[in-house]
């Protein structure tokens, strides 16, 4: 960084001939390995703040802890008991089954919208301004909003009373809340999906489109062998983006449920809040965390794998 | 609710793609109107619901898609109970300091990634990519020992950022640096060559050419840069809830200016919700004046592939 000002702030006119030619031979150099220079402030801020709390995370699921304190070196035992408990597979699976189900929705829904509104649209700046409003409001709003819509006697129970007749308990019954969560999820990612369906397919040159209509194809055909292929790393990017994205869902759950009716919602996130700041098992919660970066690392470097994504 | 719609919205898809194929127009047009209606009303509702709940006083949460009653004030009896505004002001100063940090740092990377060829660019880029999507939680223990000054580094110790901007913007920064990289790398990447080059031949080094000439051709993008950061910034929720203590003095932000109706008796959904719209006023000032931007930021990561 200093090395940028120096570079930056250098005025040939002003400086002397000696003085010139010296700090013309540092700026020779920073030019030489600027890239690596440019890059530094990015690697010590990505060092502090990612790899080091990884490496202590890392070190504290070696260790025992008992409200807060340090017991003992245990080695690899903390990633054994996980192995074992019970809880944390129940929030694996609930995680698995919130992300598989909320992304497939999302996709299907926002993808299908992005073919109907894919067309020249009169108030466009407005559409879109619109539906961006679910992905910038704080998560706190939305929960709250979202947790008066599914309060018993509230909204939605207004809603379905002719069909269902009596309150639904949409986040106190145990076998519904994970689908109310993924139902809000829904609600929030999809206009996301949307937008950037949208954008790709408006990407799909035309020229390609006019040549398959004069060889005689028809509408679906050219979805189906032009516009779907065109698309197809970016629809590989938004379902990375959207998978990993929901992995780590926490603030919904947090506000919505804390995790309950019992641990029906209780996703991977939730439990390591638990396990840290609740039975302040911080070995348990860093052997989670740890975990938790593997299963995310794996399915990142996958779908970069079958994206062939480029850089 | 949305459900039902979008089941409706599936099965139409179904049924009409041979409709669509062979009658032309009038079929799409219905289906359009309904696909785009149905849709912005369910995106919009629960906003509609929030002004709603709002204006009608507390307790009243239940029933109905209209106000019972009408009440304006509400929106200026929460600055008497609350200090609103000062929440708004401390959430747009971090927001505004991890805007600046993640423009220096990013412009830099981001020049060095869009502009120039070196060893190591690839798993670079990569790992930046993966490391923005891992769970932030997983760093929580950790980042806040180390930030509450309770890490000791031979004889330094760090600094207790607890209750000050700096311990949110570094986490924050952390954050939304990656992205940040990856607009202005596409941006600064687009500019043809020449021109950089003529400024270099008129005697700029390349860091000058990267603030005399790539930067101002590339103003879309760090306003794009800009603005996303600034929103999630604004929106985060969990080291924002974990890095201050909760009072306005101590750097909370719009997260506790909301939650603080909560911790009064009785029910004050209406304090909540009002102090909600007040709250995303910022945010929809920018987003109004530059939705274009966001969109662009949102989607070009995937479309320059």
């Amino acid at each position: 960084m200093s090395e940028g000002t120096n570079t930056v702030s250098e005025n040939p006119i002003h400086a002397s001939a000696s003085e010139g030619s010296r700090k013309e031979r540092l700026a020779l150099w920073a030019d030489e390995h600027l890239a690596k220079l440019l890059v530094i402030p990015t690697l010590v801020l990505l060092f502090s703040m990612t790899f080091y709390p990884m490496i202590r995370a890392i070190e504290m699921s070696m260790y025992q802890y008992t409200a807060g304190q340090r017991i003992g070196f245990v080695g690899l035992d903390n990633y054994v008991n996980l192995f074992y408990d019970s809880t944390w597979r129940n929030s694996l699976m609930v995680t698995a089954w919130y992300v598989f189900l909320s992304v497939t929705v999302q996709f299907v829904v926002g993808f299908v919208i992005a073919v109907l509104l894919n067309r020249k649209l009169k108030f466009r700046g407005l559409i879109q301004t619109l539906i961006l409003i679910p992905m910038i409001l704080a998560p706190t709003v939305i929960a709250l909003v979202w947790r008066l819509l599914y309060a018993p006697g509230g909204l939605l129970d207004f809603i379905f009373y002719p069909i269902v007749g009596g309150n639904v308990g949409w986040i106190s019954d145990s076998s519904i809340a994970l689908y109310s969560l993924i139902l809000t999820e829904v609600w929030q990612w999809t206009p996301l999906v949307v937008l950037v369906m949208l954008a790709g397919l408006q990407s799909v040159p035309d020229h390609l489109k006019e040549a398959a209509v004069m060889d005689g194809a028809s509408r679906l055909r050219i979805f189906w062998d032009i516009t779907l292929p065109h698309m197809k790393s970016l629809i590989v990017l938004i379902l990375i983006i959207r998978v990993i994205d929901s992995i780590r869902v926490f603030d919904k759950v947090y506000i919505l449920t804390r995790g309950g009716p019992g641990e029906s919602t209780n996703v991977v996130s939730m439990e390591m809040y638990r396990a840290a700041f609740e039975f302040t098992n911080w070995g348990a919660a860093a052997s989670m965390a740890i975990s938790l970066l593997l299963i995310v690392l794996l399915i990142a470097i996958t779908f970069v794998k079958i994206a062939e994504v480029k850089f | 609710m949305s459900n039902a719609v979008t089941d409706e919205s599936k099965g139409r898809v179904g049924q009409f793609v041979d409709l669509m194929v062979n009658n032309p127009y009038d079929t799409y047009r219905i289906l359009f109107y309904v696909g785009l209606t149905s849709f912005l009303m369910i995106t919009l509702f629960p906003f509609y619901w929030l002004l709603v709940l709002a204006v009608s006083g507390g307790g009243t949460y239940g029933m109905g898609f209209l106000p019972d009653s009408v009440n304006i004030g509400v929106f200026v009896e929460i600055f008497s109970q609350q200090p609103i505004h000062l929440y708004i002001f401390n959430s747009i100063v971090i927001a505004m300091i991890t805007v600046v940090i993640c423009l220096v740092i990013g412009s830099l990377a981001g020049y060095a990634f869009g502009r120039v060829d070196f060893r190591g660019k690839g798993p670079l880029m990569l790992l930046l990519l993966i490391v923005s999507y891992f769970p932030g939680i997983a760093y929580l223990i950790p980042l806040y020992e180390m930030l509450t000054g309770s890490l000791t580094v031979g004889p330094f110790m760090t600094p207790d950022l607890y209750n000050t901007p700096w311990a949110m913007a570094f986490p924050f920064t952390m954050l939304t640096l990656p992205i940040t990289i990856f607009i202005l790398t596409t941006f600064f990447s687009q500019i043809p060559d020449g021109l950089e080059d003529a400024a270099r031949v008129e005697g700029t080094t390349r860091l000058g050419a990267l603030f005399r000439v790539i930067l101002p051709l590339s103003a879309p993008g760090v306003v794009t840069a800009a603005i996303i950061v600034f929103i999630s910034v604004y929106r985060e929720f969990f080291f924002s809830f974990m890095m201050s203590r909760g009072n306005p003095d101590d750097w909370a932000v719009l997260v506790y200016g909301i939650l603080a109706f909560e911790q009064q008796s009785g029910s004050q959904h209406h304090f909540m919700a009002a102090a909600s719209i007040v709250g995303v006023i910022p945010v929809a000032v920018l987003v109004i004046f530059a939705q274009k931007h966001i969109v662009r930021g949102l989607t070009q990561g995937g479309l320059k592939e």
